[in-house]
């Protein structure tokens, strides 16, 4: 049976790619299992940025970390070290029961805990393991250290953003770290999908380097059909043209804006009352418009210059004008369109208190998605994993957590 | 023995452009057949998007459309006239599948909601990609990648503080939607292929945008507070290009060690990781001298070697140098009667024990005599009407 409400993951993975792809399932409400151990919880954690309730790290910094609270959601979690047998044969009797373990560690870890694919298909020929590796298991440059940003380095993202004109301008996103999870989560599906007419598992190997390439493909085209390599051009477009980001009134706002047609360039200078626009020679078709944009970049900066960012976003959006307002973060919570999707939801979380998080995108007419429970505590849910799903006594587990192979509390 | 992860699915595929083609290009190179429904004549508009080779625009050698579309078949059909819907339907009939990536009132007005498809074939999982979603006030609006970014609140937090905030390059929005309605589509069709019903999956390319929020949602959450843009890393030319550092508290003292200097270890302004990000310029200042006299691959992987996470700002003539993507055999060489022979990204994972697949995109209904003919018996004589009748 492979019904997604009876899958169950379990999730070694930490910090972003891995944890975004297991939320994605857990929102599908499979059963996700966090493991992470006492000596090295998800680093998240403890590298949390400040980023706790009002600032205030609490008694238990560890559990109240927004960026776990948030990618770790929907999830149980259990800590368990797998550097010890017993914490090993814990996870191995957890492979058994289990349907995809997800790890996103540096290539040879996995096989440094004894934990690699072949041992655990041999002790559930059914597992289906995905590795989301910054460059793939093996390889030269494999064990190379990596993270979100440099990942948008090394796979091409970088070359074509920034200022035109200048050096490239790294983004704070990690763009490759939900985009790898994306495909990660994908996948799984596509494994269990598979899985059911053959009875087993695989492995499968994903480089997050790679997926960040994918979404620059035609980069890639251009420079092995013409020998190009295409640059960073700001926020204009290859040919779409008025095409990019304007000033608006109050202290660091902007809108977007891309015409795509002659009927919304109409639109735009009915709406900016410069009707004698419309049919100018150097703005009336798209052609001129592309070659004169540096022009109309300037009326435009000096009609939206005066407004408020989100009414001349409605304005634009009503007269079917492709705009959008740069938002910041409390002003992305409060957008009506979002607000009226449900696309947030308000978690409590026991020692973290309640928040607004972004729910999963992924929507159906019918399957359900996961009532909204908070992300773990560390090793929240080690007595129902160890007891109800591996069948320990309290006795057995009283004795793990004693000699430390299990707990719920980081330690040195 | 299955040969393919989704050997034996069918889709039917009505997307155009972008996002909706990559998720059906995901489908397809995991071994699904997937039949590409164009417009007849000019086709998806991807097939005007270039790149071209030597600049010469071409319905068949678009860069953009040979890549997205690989492994496909086409057919063309108006589905704009009464008999080509009927058509449709029929092909509705046999597959698994259907992906749509119109405005939201398109399949509707055209009496292809998910209601009628299903009634149709109950097992149909419809996959609709969009802007904002099926529902909701700017369901009708007009978007495009930049539009979209901004909405999300991620570019906000995406420049220099100093002048406007930048959108990234090229239109990473729209893949990951296609990656998104992927992976919705699999949930659905595990889901239909155990109980025979299929699903609805509603798919926003906005909401897919702002889920890959990092920090700036949760630090507005928790604390109140709104990231601001700021740089996040140091930038260093090398001789032939860029590198980026980004240097946390343990990782301070090997960039001293790989650089030769020291003295940086007691400088005030370079303390913390915070200092570092203020004092950045002057910090680059330092380490430039060092990096200016080595490629950027060279730098990259002395850095490495000595333990920092460097990376190099790569262009696509870089990565097809790679050593690491040659070992992947990430890159495949594809042919192509119109275009020629041509490298093409290819997938960025690896089965252990199956295959993926990816043949050449089709040419601009390649595909009617084998899907009109073959499969729904209409004969030569029926493609010609249906041809001078505007329907194919």
């Amino acid at each position: 049976m492979t019904r997604l409400d009876q899958i169950r993951v379990l999730d070694l993975s930490r910090y972003y790619a891995g944890p975004f792809a297991c939320w994605l399932l857990a929102g599908l409400r499979a059963q996700v299992i966090k493991i992470e151990s006492c000596r090295q919880p998800d680093p998240l954690r403890l590298e949390a940025r400040g980023l706790y309730p009002d600032k205030e790290p609490g008694q238990k910094p560890w559990n109240r970390s927004g960026m776990i609270n948030d990618r770790n959601r929907n999830k149980l979690g259990i800590a368990v070290d797998l550097a010890v047998p017993e914490g090993k044969g814990i996870f191995i009797d957890l492979v058994k029961i289990s349907d995809i373990v997800v790890e996103n560690f540096q290539a040879d870890v996995m096989n440094k805990f004894g934990l690699a694919y072949p041992v655990l298909q041999e002790v559930n020929p059914a597992i289906i393991m995905i590795s989301l590796s910054s460059q793939g298991l093996r390889g030269p440059e494999s064990h190379c250290r990596s993270f979100g940003a440099n990942l948008e380095q090394l796979g091409g993202l970088l070359s074509i953003t920034g200022y035109p004109d200048e050096p490239p301008y790294i983004s704070s996103l990690s763009f490759p770290d939900p985009l790898a999870g994306m495909y990660g989560a994908g996948l799984a599906l596509t494994a269990l999908y598979t899985r059911r007419k053959t009875g087993k598992g695989t492995h499968i190997d994903l480089s997050q380097r790679e997926a960040t390439t994918c979404v620059v493909g035609e980069t890639v085209m251009d420079f092995v059909m013409n020998g190009r390599v295409q640059s960073a051009n700001g926020n204009r477009h290859q040919f779409m043209a008025p095409h990019g980001c304007y000033k608006c009134w109050g202290d660091d706002r902007w809108v977007t804006i891309a015409i795509d047609s002659d009927e919304a360039w109409s639109n735009l200078c009915k709406l900016m009352a410069r009707t004698d626009l419309i049919d100018h020679p150097k703005f009336a078709d798209s052609l001129s418009r592309y070659q004169n944009q540096g022009e109309i970049d300037v009326i435009i900066g000096g009609w939206t210059q005066s407004q408020d960012h989100y009414q001349v976003q409605n304005k634009l959006l009503e007269a079917g004008i492709a705009a959008g307002a740069v938002l910041d973060a409390s002003e992305t919570f409060d957008n009506p369109h979002l607000k009226s999707r449900n696309s947030f939801e308000s978690i409590s979380h026991p020692e973290a208190g309640t928040h607004l998080y972004a729910a999963t995108p992924l929507r159906f007419a019918k399957q359900e998605r996961a009532a909204g429970r908070p992300a773990p505590r560390l090793g929240e849910h080690n007595y129902y994993v160890f007891g109800e799903l591996l069948k320990m006594t309290q006795a057995q587990i009283a004795e793990l957590e004693r000699k430390g192979v299990i707990g719920s509390a980081p330690v040195k | 023995m299955v040969e393919y992860p989704l050997q034996g699915v069918k889709v039917l595929d009505l997307t155009t452009s972008i996002a909706g083609p990559y998720c059906t290009k995901l489908l397809s190179a995991l071994g699904a057949e997937v039949i590409k429904v164009e417009k007849p004549g000019s086709g998806d508009v991807a097939r005007t998007m270039g790149p071209f080779p030597c600049d010469v625009p071409d319905t068949e050698k678009s860069g953009l459309f040979l890549y997205l579309n690989t492994n496909k078949k086409s057919i063309t059909l108006n589905i704009e006239s009464k008999t080509g819907i009927a058509i449709l339907k029929k092909l509705v009939l046999d597959v698994d599948v259907l992906v749509e990536n119109f405005e939201p009132k398109v399949m509707p007005e055209l009496g292809l909601s998910y209601e009628i498809l299903s009634k149709i074939n109950p097992k149909i999982v419809m996959t609709s990609i969009s802007n904002f979603g099926q529902n909701g006030p700017y369901k009708d609006f007009k978007a495009s990648e930049i539009t979209i970014f901004a909405l999300s609140g991620l570019m906000d937090i995406l420049g220099d503080s100093g002048k406007e905030p930048l959108k990234l390059g090229g239109s990473p929005g729209q893949y990951a939607a296609g990656v998104m309605g992927f992976t919705g589509t699999m949930a659905a069709l595990l889901n239909s292929s155990q109980t025979g019903s299929g699903d609805y999956v509603d798919i926003s390319i906005l909401e897919t945008v702002l889920c890959c929020h990092f920090q700036a949602l949760a630090q507005y959450a928790y604390t109140g507070e709104i990231l601001k843009r700021i740089r996040s890393m140091l930038i260093c030319p090398c001789n032939d290009g860029f590198i980026g550092i980004t240097v946390q508290e343990t990782q301070w003292p090997r960039l001293q060690a790989l650089i030769g200097m020291p003295q940086l270890l007691e400088d005030d302004r370079f303390k913390t990781m915070s200092s570092r990000r203020i004092h950045a310029d002057e910090l680059e200042a330092y380490v430039i001298p060092w990096t200016i006299e080595r490629t950027k691959e060279e730098a990259y992987r002395l850095g490495q070697e000595a333990g920092l996470p460097i990376g190099y700002v790569a262009t696509a003539k870089d990565l097809l140098r790679s050593e690491q993507y040659e070992f992947r055999e990430y890159f495949i060489e594809i042919d192509h009667p119109v275009a020629g022979k041509l490298v093409y990204p290819g997938m960025p994972f690896k089965f252990s024990n199956c295959q993926c697949t990816q043949e050449r995109a089709p040419l601009l209904g390649e595909h009617n005599k084998e899907i009109f003919c073959q499969r729904l018996g209409y004969s030569q004589k029926d493609l010609v009407k249906l041809t001078q009748q505007g329907v194919i």
